[in-house]
């Protein structure tokens, strides 16, 4: 008996041995542990035997159907493991090939410059407002202190509608409207398209952008304006960078200043970009005019304030390196998907 | 302005002449150089000569040998093509090495055999025009007058070792239009001390008035007019070094009369005019309005018609000069001219800017009214330049001078509260220092209590407020030194508005969509709206038209973004770009009547447009109604679209809240063809107004179901005329609370399904919150909806 229990074992593990996949392990399961199977038969033939016999038989049986188990298990679970290992492989895929990739689309530069400035302003406690584009005479020229025939409106060739309707010059006619509809404290930008009868040609464009600011308070000094556009400077252009007021004059600010920051290209050494000065123009600001504050019906005796204007375009330009104005409103999709590649 | 610094410096000895540093400092306190030239800075080693003998060459007709004397031990030996010079002429040389204007190199060689060591120079080859020095004939030598020193450096004799500074004067500074102004300027800024400018006439005889009668009808307009008289004039040019100046200042010389008259508008910012007296019909001249006058020939030669506004000088038979702008052709200074009347006045700015803008003129005199004439020198500066007339001998001035001068203006007296000044500044200056500040730039100051007391210069007509004065300070004090401080006050967190919070949302949803944001123009072309074939009284023909536009292409206000985006999609299309997507945010200016008499409407829109990548109706349709879904919008129905600019069968329009909130569809082809589309191409125009207002909040949240979700698909065969929207809607209508979706998978025509039927396959999605369905509620639901097509669409169940 100890015998054909041995050739059954060697039997199968040997076979087992040689077994190739997993059929045939549970084919050689089915032989010696199934129903039929060889160890099963060995079972049945307890009977045979004297009853003080067989618990012993069937404790040896029982250990040695369990071992056989556990071998074709293991077997098994080798086998798939294997297998697993082979298909793994044979999925394997060129991983050089060129990925499939979504259209992604692009936002405009002017737009992602102006919404970089506005969230820098927003960070710093500005509120947005935003007016009309077809304006009038009185918010447009009169109220920042250009009266008719003022020479200084020859700096804003201006496209009328009308004697007193025309395409706003700047933002500024914004500022007049909330100074006369909101008491101080105020702290404004005001984003939007402006318009100048300008020729198309690679540095001037009839429909530019702006972002003005303004803010109107008791004791606001020209070191407050300083200081914010510092921080916007910082925002816009990195650590490290400064801020140079130059003497200027605008009608509706006194004092005014033309606001360059130091070059971010040359760190301030002097290059091209900055014509080797190691400055670059970016924005006029200053000291709202106190006439402008009287018409706008704020007492210029109690409250000061500063205002300041950024020219979008002009900002992109520099920050892309834009060779020509025209470009930006060409929209040709060459162009345009060149500032999808990168923050 | 062009700032000659040699011109400059006969009224101010600068601490530091360097002509960098001066600008630097210059710019610093406001004066934006546009420029620093130096007009001799292209030559070198150019000096003058003098001939010692000619002798022709002999292999050559037209070439002469000449020794010149250029200040070395021996002469040098030139041959020259020349031949207007003989032996004893001084002449300007370039020697061996030399440089000349244009990168010209002169190097020793041989001409026909002959050595030559170097080359007399003529006026062009120097960049010394004509008519700054006239014995510089059109094609010889220039022969130097004068005995100048030999072996001098050429660029003195010339008046080109003159460097010259283009300020770009602000608006509020017409006193730095001028040579002196620049000066006191200068001194402030810059650092240095003023010389005298002593205006004194030699005695004179006659009298004016037996020459010339002036009057004066309208003062508001003309606030001052002098005028002198000098006689026996001899026209001849200017003296060399009034040329020089003239020419470096970028004026061109004519006549010592008419230079005078230029330089002393230079020197002191005074236009001026000289008349021919004896061309003045009955020598008496009127300042006034032009009224019945109806016509004038300028001195360029046209014939300018009048306005009655127009302020002009008239004499007894009309109109002879427009004030201000542009002298008459009548009373022009000619060769003949023997009697000069000069006039110098200060019109009113406004006036003259409306009369040059009427008549299309631009002239020097002109932008110096309009930025403001200094009424108090007036007179100084016609003394002045009948002085030069008297000091350059060119003729006889006679005595007494006519000055109306009916309001002249008060001394200002500006008062600065000096709490003020520093709050404006941001520093506190001490009121001591402010005063010093002040003193350096003319402008009287004492201190009262807490505020200063100013009175500016006359040659300073632009300080009025607390605020200039706190700029003067403050330009001077330096504003490298301002500090940088930060906001106080009440703090308020900032925010964005209602538009660009809307943005925020969409902007990022359209880039995932794929589709580039462009901008364009606000104003369009009127032939656009043709191209869009919109009938005569569409509402988008209704637009605002700009009076002085850039070019009729850009002439009208748009009122759809449709052709912006069409052209948009045209150019990348003719770039050979097989598929793009877009799209814009933009207003449309919508007016109330036209022409405009109030502001129109702008309404905010947003704009899709694509072509290829299998861009299709549906995939457009899908965008919209992405965008209306994320935005929270219910009870959006789309309907056909008649709008002209799209194809018949594939335009439809969104309504919700009983309006039209978006139109969509594939741009008819030949409104593609006018675009430079080819193919399909696909626009939207999406309301954004009605976006806003209908856009609704998250709802309430709801935690998922915990019971599957049942589908049970049919397909319906059905006619073709069955709207499938509808059919859908109907379908979840029908099939009760329980449903979540009908939706749609495919649709079949072809075998087996008869022409002009198709067959569509939908899915119903079935769930109830509380339960698992059960087959025989499924199957109820699902027979119920079956009777409900059949009924209502004749469509059934596919066999």
């Amino acid at each position: 008996m100890q015998n054909r229990l041995d050739e059954i074992r060697d039997g199968l593990l040997q076979k087992l041995q040689e077994a190739k996949d997993g059929q045939q392990v549970e084919q050689l399961r089915v032989a010696v542990l199934g129903r039929k199977g060889e160890l099963t038969a060995i079972m049945r033939t307890m009977g045979s035997l004297k009853p003080e016999e067989r618990p012993a038989f069937g404790q040896k049986v029982n250990q040695l159907r369990q071992r056989l188990e556990e071998a074709l298990d293991n077997k098994a679970q080798e086998i798939r493991e294997r297998e697993k290992e082979q298909r793994l492989k044979d999925e394997t895929l060129d991983v050089s090939i060129p990925g499939l990739r979504p259209e992604l689309g692009v936002e405009h530069p002017i737009t992602a410059t102006m919404n970089k400035i506005v969230k820098t302003f927003v960070g710093l406690g500005f509120s947005v407002v935003e007016g009309p584009e077809i304006e009038l005479d009185h918010f447009n020229f009169e109220l920042m202190n250009l009266p008719k025939n003022h020479p200084a409106r020859d700096a804003q060739d201006t496209l009328y509608f009308s004697e007193n309707i025309l395409l706003r010059t700047h933002t500024s006619p914004v500022q007049a409207r909330t100074m006369l509809s909101q008491r101080p404290p105020i702290r404004i930008i005001c984003p939007g398209r402006v318009y100048r009868a300008d020729e198309v040609d690679a540095t001037h464009s009839p429909v530019f952008s702006q972002c003005e600011g303004l803010v109107v308070d008791e004791g606001v000094t020209m070191a407050d304006l300083k200081g914010t556009l510092a921080s916007f400077a910082t925002a816009m252009y990195g650590e490290g960078v400064k801020v140079r007021f130059r003497p200027s004059f605008f009608p509706f600010t006194e004092p005014s200043a033309e606001v360059d920051v130091s070059c971010a290209a040359c760190k301030g050494k002097g290059c091209p970009t900055c014509k080797g000065t190691g400055w670059i123009e970016v924005l006029g600001a200053g000291m709202v005019n106190p006439h402008v504050l009287e018409m706008c019906g704020i007492d210029p005796n109690r409250y000061t304030g500063f205002a300041f204007g950024i020219g979008i375009e002009r900002v992109a330009i520099l920050k892309y390196n834009i060779p020509d104005m025209r470009l930006l409103y060409e929209n040709d999709a060459r162009f345009l998907q060149q500032f999808g590649k990168g923050r | 302005m062009l700032l000659p610094m040699k011109w400059l410096q006969e009224y101010i000895t600068l601490d530091n002449p360097d002509v960098q540093a001066y600008a630097k400092s210059m710019i610093m306190a406001g004066n934006a150089v546009e420029d620093v030239k130096d007009l001799g800075a292209e030559i070198d080693k150019v000096v003058v000569g003098r001939i010692l003998e000619v002798v022709k060459h002999p292999d050559s007709d037209h070439l002469s040998i000449c020794q010149v004397d250029v200040g070395q031990e021996e002469p040098v030996q030139i041959v020259t093509g020349a031949n207007n010079m003989q032996a004893g002429d001084y002449v300007p040389v370039a020697l061996d090495g030399s440089h000349l204007p244009g990168g010209v190199k002169i190097k020793k060689g041989k001409l026909r055999g002959v050595v030559s060591n170097g080359m007399m120079c003529s006026g062009e080859e120097l960049g010394v025009p004509q008519e700054v020095y006239p014995s510089n004939t059109d094609h010889g030598l220039l022969i130097l007058q004068g005995e100048p020193t030999i072996g001098e450096d050429i660029k003195p004799v010339l008046g080109l070792d003159e460097q010259v500074v283009d300020f770009e004067i602000l608006a509020n500074r017409p006193d730095c239009l001028s040579v002196l102004g620049l000066a006191y300027e200068s001194a402030a800024a810059a650092g240095g001390t003023m010389k005298e400018l002593k205006v004194q006439l030699a005695p004179m005889q006659g009298d004016v008035n037996e020459h010339v009668r002036i009057d004066v009808e309208d003062e508001t307009l003309c606030r001052r007019y002098c005028a002198r008289v000098v006689k026996n004039i001899k026209i001849e040019p200017s003296p060399l070094w009034m040329r020089q100046f003239l020419h470096a200042a970028g004026v061109r010389p004519i006549n010592n009369i008419v230079d005078i008259t230029n330089f002393v508008m230079l020197e002191m910012g005074q236009p001026m005019h000289a008349f021919d007296l004896d061309s003045v019909a009955g020598r008496h001249i009127i300042v006034r309005k032009a009224g019945e006058t109806k016509q004038l020939r300028t001195l360029d030669g046209k014939d300018r018609q009048l306005s009655p506004e127009m302020l002009v000088i008239a004499d007894e038979s009309g109109a002879t000069g427009l004030a201000g702008v542009m002298g008459g052709e009548g009373s022009e200074i000619t060769e003949n001219t023997k009697l000069v009347l000069f006039e110098s006045a200060c019109f009113d700015g406004a006036s003259i800017r409306q009369t040059g803008r009427a008549l299309g003129l631009r002239t020097e005199a002109q932008g110096r009214f309009e930025h403001g004439v200094n009424e108090k020198l007036v007179r100084l500066a016609l003394d002045r330049a009948v002085q030069l007339v008297q000091e350059l001998g060119a003729g006889e001035v006679v005595d007494g001078v006519i000055d109306i001068y009916p309001n002249p203006k008060p001394e200002e007296l500006v008062k600065a509260p000096v709490g003020y000044v520093q709050t404006l500044m941001g520093i506190d200056v001490p009121p001591e220092e402010m005063v010093a500040i002040l003193e350096k730039l003319c402008i009287r100051t004492t201190i009262s209590g807490d505020c200063l007391l100013c009175t500016p210069p006359v040659h300073r007509q632009d300080i009025h407020s607390g605020a200039d004065i706190a700029e003067e300070v403050l330009r001077l004090y330096g504003y490298d030194n301002i500090p940088e401080t930060s906001l106080r006050g009440e703090v308020k967190g900032g925010r964005l508005n209602a538009t660009l919070e809307r943005n925020s949302l969409l902007r990022p949803m359209l880039l995932g969509f794929g589709l580039y944001e462009t901008i364009s123009y606000s104003f369009i072309s009127p032939k656009w709206l043709d191209w869009l074939r919109l009938p005569q009284d569409a509402p988008e023909r209704k637009a605002a038209r700009i009076l002085n536009p850039i070019g009729e292409d850009y002439s009208i206000m748009r009122t759809t973004l449709i052709p912006s985006l069409l052209n948009t999609m045209g150019i990348n299309y003719s770039r050979s770009r097989a598929a793009f997507g877009c799209f814009e945010l933009g207003v449309r200016f919508l007016p109330k009547a036209l022409p405009l008499t109030e502001q129109p409407e702008e309404r905010p829109s947003l704009c899709l447009g694509a072509y290829g990548g299998g861009m299709d109706f549906y995939r457009l349709k899908g965008l919209v109604e992405t965008i209306f879904e994320r935005f929270g919008l219910e009870g959006v129905r789309f309907e056909r679209s008649s709008a002209a600019y799209l194809h018949p069968g594939r335009a439809a329009q969104a309504v919700a809240d009983g309006q039209v909130i978006a139109v969509l569809g594939q741009a008819h082809p030949d409104v593609a063809e006018r675009f430079a589309l080819e193919g399909e191409a696909y626009v939207a125009e999406l309301d954004l107004e009605a976006l806003d207002r209908l856009s609704g909040l998250v709802g309430k949240i709801k935690a998922p179901a915990r019971f599957p979700m049942v589908q049970r698909d049919m397909a319906l065969v059905m006619d073709e005329s069955v709207a499938v929207g509808e059919l859908l809607e109907e379908l979840k209508r029908c099939a009760g609370k329980l449903c979540q979706e009908a939706r749609l998978f495919d649709i079949y025509r072809g075998h087996p399904i008869a022409k002009g039927q198709k067959s569509v396959a939908i899915s119903l999605m079935l769930q109830a919150e509380d339960r698992t369905l059960t087959d025989a509620e499924i199957n109820a639901i699902f027979d119920k909806c079956l009777e409900m097509a059949k009924a209502k669409f004749n469509a059934v169940l596919r066999s």
